[in-house]
């Protein structure tokens, strides 16, 4: 029986290492293992190199390393198989949760929203990014990887916004919106080009295509697009509302002027009032002619400058029931879409006219009084 | 990825086909019954066992023992000779479980296969 020398075990350990064994467990059960082998096998005067050559070939097919990569693979598969069974639970926990959640909601019991928004974090944080990682060490071509971690993460994308929708969280709207955008416009293409090709994923690839195309486009046509449409309407609406009382009101503030003897501060700041009010129509008769708001950044200063003496007497007569012209409400008009600007016009005005009614019978009132 | 396809553990006399599957249940088999082994006594053991008619071979022990290893299985002791280590591995509490139910799978896998081939013709049958 041959006695290894330390030598000829550093000699070992040293080739097995330069043969790619780097983990240091394999390493230590290679190296007994072939000591045991020479150990036992070497006949008295051989070639211990030479014989040590014909030993290591019984451990491999083409190269030593092929060892650890079995190894590894085992190792790896075992969390393989541990992330399936997660995924499988999670899986199987986000129907439930929701399931629950609907089953809830339709009977308005308690706990609904939280039941269901579990259901929905289990789903999107769990379940789909667990998908990712096991397409991504399933799978061997790097092409079907980045696809279907890109669609999983346009998935997670559209999930969370649906999450947030349903919890009235902001930014919902956005990653639903966008989410579904790239999924259907940019997604479903690039999936569908580059499976296409491949005959034996033809039939399978037009099938999903068309599938999650159609949910996608579906999906698309269910948001609300002509959301500013109305909103503009509605501003048009609103401005006009308040443009008519405004006029109402001045109306009658002429008629209660002319029938009664003012002195001469109110005729000041009926006449204040009307250059701010004129300045005002000019901005708006320019916004209706144009429908736009650029370009009026001049007459904004014009105003600015008759708002400013408007106040001073305002500051003057220290009324309560008046308030002045901010200068923060009409600055950024030219900023603002022209519905907008006018609803904000109409209020400047009407806020104009209530200071002059309120003057006006206060006014009245301390003739009376006297 | 399935090592049992792969040609390392191929024995002189049987296909690798017929011994697909089986390496963990000698594995676990071997450790029950002499308690602690070290990879090249194990590879001995079985080689006498059989005459010679089943040889395990490196490249597929070690993988499997270090997977086993790590699913908790079995445990390892190491032993210094010198400068070298060397590792004994030896079932867990799991490891006994598991050693019993593939073994009893085996048998009846065995059994079936017998039946299914008609190896041991029923007397019914004659």
């Amino acid at each position: 029986m041959h006695n290894i020398s330390e030598n000829e075990l550093d000699f070992i350990l040293n080739d097995i290492a330069s043969r790619g064994i780097a983990l240091e467990d394999l390493q230590e059960n290679l190296l007994d293992h072939i000591c045991c082998i020479i150990e036992n096998e070497l006949k008295e005067g051989e070639n211990f190199e030479k014989f040590y050559e014909t030993v290591l070939p019984r451990f491999f097919e083409k190269e030593l390393e092929e060892i650890q990569t079995e190894t590894n693979n085992l190792l790896k598969f075992k969390n393989f198989y541990s992330m399936k069974k997660i995924l499988k639970i999670s899986g199987m926990l986000s129907v439930v949760f929701i399931l629950i959640g609907i089953l809830f909601k339709t009977f308005h019991l308690p706990g609904a929203g939280i039941t269901m928004l579990l259901g929905g974090f289990l789903f999107s944080f769990l379940f789909l990014p667990l998908l990712i990682i096991i397409k991504f060490k399933d799978d061997d071509s790097k092409t079907d990887k980045a696809i279907f971690g890109f669609g999983f993460l346009l998935a997670i994308g559209m999930s969370v916004g649906l999450l947030f929708k349903l919890m009235w969280w902001p930014g919902a709207n956005m990653l639903l919106f966008y989410s579904t955008c790239i999924f259907t416009f940019v997604y479903v293409p690039v999936y569908f080009i580059s499976r296409f090709k491949r005959a034996e994923l033809r039939f399978n690839t037009i099938v999903n295509s068309v599938l999650m195309l159609v949910c996608g486009g579906i999906f698309y046509s269910l948001f609300d697009l002509s959301y500013s449409h109305k909103y503009a309407d509605k501003m048009m609406e609103d401005h006009i509302y308040l443009h008519e009382n405004a006029e109402h009101l001045f109306a009658s503030n002429d008629r209660l002027f002319s029938s009664n003897d003012f002195n001469a501060d109110v005729a000041e700041l009926r006449d204040l009032s009307e250059k701010v009010n004129e300045e005002i129509e000019v901005i708006a008769l320019w916004i209706t002619e144009n429908n736009s708001t650029k370009e009026i950044g001049e007459q904004i200063l014009d105003l600015g400058e008759e708002v400013e003496s408007y106040n001073k007497m305002l500051m003057q007569v220290e009324l309560t029931e008046m308030k002045p012209i901010e200068e923060g409400d009409f600055i950024d008009l030219n900023r603002l879409r022209p519905q907008l600007a006018m609803k904000l016009l109409a209020r400047l005005q009407q806020q104009l006219a209530i200071n002059e009614t309120a003057y006006l019978s206060n006014a009245l009132l301390l003739a009376n009084a006297n | 990825m399935d090592i049992h396809k792969n040609v390392m553990y191929l024995c002189p006399m049987y296909s690798s086909e017929l011994i697909k599957g089986t390496l963990k249940t000698i594995i676990l088999k071997l450790l029950k019954e002499q308690g602690k082994m070290y990879g090249y006594e194990m590879t001995q053991k079985v080689k006498d066992l059989t005459n010679g008619q089943i040889q395990i071979t490196e490249g597929a022990l070690y993988p499997t023992l270090h997977s086993l290893e790590k699913k908790g299985e079995l445990v390892t002791e190491k032993e210094y000779i010198g400068k070298r280590v060397r590792k004994y591995y030896s079932l867990t509490e799991q490891g006994q479980l598991t050693s019993e139910q593939k073994v009893n799978e085996f048998t009846d896998f065995m059994n079936t296969m017998k039946f299914l081939l008609d190896l041991e013709p029923k007397l019914g049958n004659a």
